[in-house]
């Protein structure tokens, strides 16, 4: 059976996501796991098997290479638990395999925990040396994680407008939404000088262009349909959607010839496909509430695009005119996204689902939007390779259309 | 008639004051500036930058051997004529060679491409590269360049060139130990009184004697001297006037370029010839070589050296310092493997890529599905254009490089296929989408303890 409508959220936990020194990635794994549980009312024994999603395992750390990771930790032996890698597309990736087997009816209550540990080492040792000493020898060397979204925002000067403007106000809101969220890295709104102002990185990209080395961890109990109705009656969360979408490989991003370096292919496919699945006709008029692969500002600014919110070319204009703020027509990352709460990239695409299942259950707080009763998820890995978009709703969202 | 057909020359872009490196040291400043080779540059590196021009138009499986001669190549053990006729993708079954140890490895070079013409082979490529180190402050520092020159020998020569004289000698001028990085130098009166005006100019002497030559039957006479004074003086005491000094321009805008210094002095010389115009070379290192070059055309080479010289730009004192590695820049220990490296050589060294039989698109970097037509293994093998141009590229602040910044960038060659690399030889500030783009063989870094090199992308005037 597919995913789409089948497979629910019935409880969600995550860790403070920041430079979490004083944890090992065990004991992230563990808080947020046993927070899902809690927020579940299960207990740790009703867990029948587990999906770890770590995109780097002993790069930045010394854990996170296979299931035993989440297994070890949480004491869930001899259940099956596996472990998940999908660039930054990671953490929802996870929570697409445990809802296809919640789908398939292979376990009835799945646990999905997204974790990395990304400041054991400095942040030039992290993500910076992931080019400049690993992968391949020759092809793409030269190149960072800055630099693939730096590509971008040149082009999309050069065809449509200098998207600094749009930037700016999206590096404003994101920081402005993280001061209102407790879990997040960084909890203190910008001025636009200090945007401007703010070293450069690559191209147009300034250092409050891009989403800090961070930690951290967040956890979801998955179950069907049936099983929530039972569990947890009143808020359960349906997951209409998760889709996963894949182009080209690591080092060949940047050489394809069908690259527009306008945005990212991957994510227009997982985006159509989970509008086709859930039978989302407008994702502007029907989309209340979005989580996005924010890594660098420009990439919001695209994924509006991408994302089918408004027209190509014209994702500087949706941010500039207001729309995406928490009180706008269409709220984006009002957990302060990958800008403010960091990218501990396994975890991210956890993370977004649990703000976004927050946000529909009406506890997101003084981030609280209106009436979010159908909410997007998405995440953007490595240099485009691989997108994840879900479409997350409360339980009646299909009858009340 | 066995000869020069072609030749090229190569002078790295940066350019460093003499006066400026008085300025850090004092001293007295000497006139004009020198070369620096840019920080991926090395002896290999711009003996490709060198050779490539005496391709065009050649079909390259008529080259049976090349020759590299440096003194400042860059491993003691291993071939560096071997990278380069890959680089220029040439045929796997040639013979290659590396001389080197003598400043007179260049001319010992084209002698030994000459005796192989003789020999039986239908061409030969001889490059010659240097870029050698003087120490802080010293004349060393200031009088020396980087530079190379290449030579493609061959049957349809537009330069004859015969060796008139060869002497040896063992004086201590410039030399260097097993693990020593800079040039040490003997006595400055003694090398310029007795091996130049001396022993140089006495070759240069008996050669022209025995050759039945007068100086005023020489259009240029072309000296390696370690400076312009040096070699003016010699050439005096030869019977040549100042005027007939060749490479003024080389010296003043580059400097003494080790072994391929008295080669650049030549193909000045040779840059206003007549048909018929004469040249003496005398080159030295450890003894002379004296050798004269006949033109069969007018400016047969056109004017390669001065076009190499022009154009430089400025080089601040601590750029240069960094881009030698003579203070310590960020360590990195890129991964590598030397088995993949060799498993794709053909498309990372030689730039081959596959194109696809049924839709013709190039595969870059290589695949066995077609990413355009999905057929498997339908695939031809194309050497890909070194020419493109810029569809977006970006500046890297935080990517470790001996310069302030790395520009890197998306470039469309003109075959329809696309490269992702690094760009050189340009500032970030005169970079801009849709410029003109030439790809140029570089050294991307020493993960795993050897070299890596790549195509980076220049501005195509540069």
């Amino acid at each position: 059976m597919p995913i789409g409508g089948q497979v629910a959220i019935i409880g969600v936990g995550k860790t403070k996501f920041g430079e979490n020194f004083d944890q090992r990635f065990s004991d992230m794994v563990v808080d947020a796991a046993f927070q899902a549980y809690a927020d579940a009312g299960i207990s740790p024994d009703e867990v029948d098997a587990g999906w770890l999603g770590t995109a780097f395992a002993y790069t930045f750390s010394d854990e996170g290479n296979a299931g035993a990771s989440l297994a070890e930790p949480l004491g869930l032996y001899p259940k099956p638990v596996s472990r998940v890698a999908n660039y930054c597309a990671t953490g929802m990736d996870a929570a697409r395999h445990a809802a296809m087997a919640v789908a398939a009816g292979e376990c009835e209550i799945a646990l999905v925990v997204g974790a990395e540990k990304m400041r054991d080492v400095g942040p030039r040792q992290s993500l910076l040396a992931q080019h400049v000493e690993r992968g391949h020898p020759v092809y793409a060397k030269g190149r960072t994680a800055p630099g693939m979204f730096g590509l971008i925002a040149n082009r999309y000067k050069h065809l449509f407008v200098d998207p600094r403007p749009a930037m700016t106000a999206v590096a404003l809101k994101n920081h402005y939404n993280g001061s209102l969220n407790p879990f997040a890295h960084f909890q203190k709104p910008l001025t636009e000088q200090e945007v401007l102002k703010a070293p450069l990185v690559s191209g147009a990209l300034r250092l409050y262009d891009c989403c800090p080395t961070t930690d951290g961890a967040a956890a979801m109990i998955l179950c069907s349909i049936d099983r929530a109705k039972a569990l947890r009656p009143h808020d359960y969360v349906v997951i209409q959607a998760l889709e996963l979408a894949s182009t080209t490989g690591y080092f060949s991003a940047q050489y394809d010839l069908n690259n527009d370096f306008l945005g990212f292919s991957a994510t227009r496919a997982a985006a159509r496909k989970a509008y086709e699945v859930a039978g989302v006709r407008s994702a502007a008029a029907e989309v209340r509430v979005a989580e996005v692969h924010d890594c660098f500002t420009v990439t919001e600014v695209i994924n509006y695009e991408d994302l089918g919110f408004c027209e190509k070319g014209e994702g500087h204009r949706f941010v500039l005119d207001g729309r995406a703020n928490i009180d706008g027509t269409n709220p984006f990352n009002t957990s302060g996204g990958l800008q403010s709460c960091g990218h501990p990239i396994g975890a991210t695409g956890a993370r977004v689902m649990v703000d976004v299942v927050e946000q529909i259950r009406g506890q997101a707080g003084r981030r609280q939007v209106r009436d979010p009763v159908l909410g997007l998820c998405h995440t953007l890995g490595g240099p485009g390779s691989v997108a994840c978009v879900g479409l997350l709703s409360e339980k009646d969202w299909r009858g009340r259309r | 008639m066995d000869g020069i057909e072609k030749t090229g020359v190569h002078i790295p872009r940066y350019r460093l004051g003499r006066k400026d490196i008085a300025g850090m040291w004092g001293g007295r400043a000497g006139s004009g500036e020198r070369s620096v080779a840019n920080y991926d540059e090395d002896a290999i590196t711009m003996a490709v930058e060198a050779a490539a021009p005496c391709l065009d138009g050649i079909d390259r499986d008529t080259i049976d051997m090349v020759v590299l001669a440096s003194t400042t190549q860059p491993y003691l053990e291993k071939q560096g004529a071997a990278v380069v006729a890959e680089a220029l993708d040439l045929r796997p079954g040639i013979d290659t060679l590396d001389i080197s140890s003598s400043l007179r490895c260049g001319t010992q070079a084209l002698r030994v491409g000459l005796n192989a013409l003789a020999g039986g082979a239908r061409r030969v490529l001889v490059a010659v590269s240097d870029l050698r180190k003087g120490q802080a402050g010293s004349k060393a520092e200031a009088e020396m360049g980087d530079g190379a020159v290449a030579f493609l020998l061959g049957p349809d020569a537009v330069v004859a060139l015969r060796t008139l004289r060869i002497e040896f000698n063992t004086a201590m001028d410039r030399w260097r130990l097993p693990g020593d990085d800079f040039v040490r130098q003997g006595d400055e009166r003694f090398t310029s009184k007795v091996l130049f005006q001396d022993g140089v100019s006495g070759a240069i002497r008996a050669a022209l004697s025995e050759a039945g030559l007068q100086p005023s039957q020489i259009h240029r006479i072309a000296v390696a001297g370690v400076d312009r004074r040096a070699s003016v003086a010699t050439a005096a005491a030869a019977g040549f006037d100042a005027t007939a000094v060749a490479g003024e321009a080389v010296y003043e805008r580059a400097g003494h370029c080790g072994s391929a210094a008295g080669l650049l002095n030549l193909v000045a010389g040779l840059e206003d010839a007549r048909q018929g115009d004469q040249v003496v070379l005398a080159n030295y290192g450890d003894g002379t070589d004296v050798l004269l070059a006949t033109a069969h055309a007018a400016q047969p080479f056109g004017t390669p050296v001065s076009n190499a010289l022009a154009g430089g730009k400025p080089l601040a004192y601590a750029q240069f310092l960094r881009f030698k590695g003579l203070v310590e820049n960020e360590k990195i220990e890129p991964y590598t493997s030397e088995i993949s490296i060799w498993r794709d050589a053909a498309h990372l060294v030689r730039l081959h890529a596959p194109r696809c039989k049924h839709c013709g698109t190039i595969q870059f970097p290589p695949r066995r599905i077609c990413s355009k037509c999905h057929a498997k293994d339908q695939f031809t093998d194309v050497a890909l254009s070194k020419l493109g141009t810029l569809f977006t590229f970006t500046v890297e602040h935080l990517f470790p490089i001996p310069d302030t910044k790395l520009v890197t960038g998306v470039v469309d060659l003109s075959d329809g296929a696309r490269l992702f690399t690094q760009m050189t030889d340009c500032s970030a500030e005169e970079v801009q989408i849709g410029m003109g783009l030439r790809l140029t063989f570089r050294a991307l870094h020493r993960g795993g303890g050897f070299h890596h090199y790549f195509w980076k992308a220049a501005p195509a005037g540069a």
